[in-house]
């Protein structure tokens, strides 16, 4: 029989506006909640991939005056993070397609979020975007991330 | 927390000690800082990494486009840090192919 996985905490829900500005604001928030709940060691890598998601989505799917929001619940073995927006989304096809050439100035966010993440969803169209992250808990998934790079850009 | 960036000269590189956080915020000073480094002639940069806390795709983007500077003129970019959360989104980025990695300035001596 399968035991379900126990809901560990409360989830952090937060809105805030589609503006850079927010990013700092969201991390931050992000860090003192993971502090305060043990998840110190899972803090640096949600803190970065959370950032890369929003702006990624502050600069390709979401226009500055719409919301975007962010949830993350911890359970007992991982944490799901969810980004999400109301905007005009965007073509995810051109962003997982794209080459990731060592010398481009950009474009290595969503390689961020694969390689410290263990899971990765991205979904966007007409009335938003989601990005559905998951990190188990205490995996340094560095390996697994890289391959998953070389197969999106093989 | 900002970012604090300061520079000394080490042999043939100029060492960029950046302490604090590098994000979309503070890496427009780090762009800078290389940017004055070339103008004065020093082709040999390395950026000490040490002593950040946080580092994101912008400041990676930084990095590169400094990288990409000092080659016009023949030059070096190396990247100092024993810090594995650091040295981690270099290898996922597979950043540690194009920079010379160094452990501590006093490899670049070697």
């Amino acid at each position: 029989m399968i035991m379900p996985v126990r809901l560990r905490e409360k989830p952090l829900v937060v809105t805030l506006p589609c503006k850079m500005k927010s990013l700092k604001k969201a991390r931050a928030t992000v860090r003192k909640y993971l502090t305060r709940h043990g998840l110190e060691e899972e803090a640096p890598d949600v803190e970065l991939a959370m950032q890369e998601a929003l702006k990624n989505i502050i600069q390709h799917a979401c226009p500055a005056d719409e919301k975007m929001s962010f949830t993350i619940t911890p359970f007992d073995d991982r944490l799901i993070i969810e980004v999400l927006d109301k905007g005009h989304g965007f073509d995810v096809g051109i962003v997982k397609s794209e080459p990731h050439d060592p010398m481009a100035l950009r474009g290595r966010g969503i390689q961020i979020m694969k390689g410290l993440m263990d899971d990765v969803e991205i979904s966007s169209g007409m009335d938003g975007t989601v990005v559905r992250m998951e990190k188990t808990r205490g995996s340094k998934n560095e390996a697994r991330g890289q391959s998953k790079q070389d197969m999106l850009s093989s | 927390m900002e970012l604090e960036v300061s520079t000394r000269d080490v042999g043939e590189y100029t060492v960029i000690k950046l302490k604090g956080e590098v994000d979309i915020y503070t890496a427009p000073s780090l762009r800078e800082t290389i940017v004055d480094s070339v103008e004065r002639g020093r082709y040999k940069v390395a950026v000490d990494l040490d002593e950040v806390d946080f580092l994101d795709s912008t400041g990676l983007g930084v990095l590169v486009g400094g990288l990409k500077r000092v080659k016009q003129h023949d030059g070096e970019m190396g990247i100092i840090c024993k810090q594995e959360n650091i040295l981690r989104i270099f290898r996922i980025t597979g950043l540690t192919k194009i920079f010379k990695m160094f452990k501590s300035t006093e490899d670049l001596r070697d």
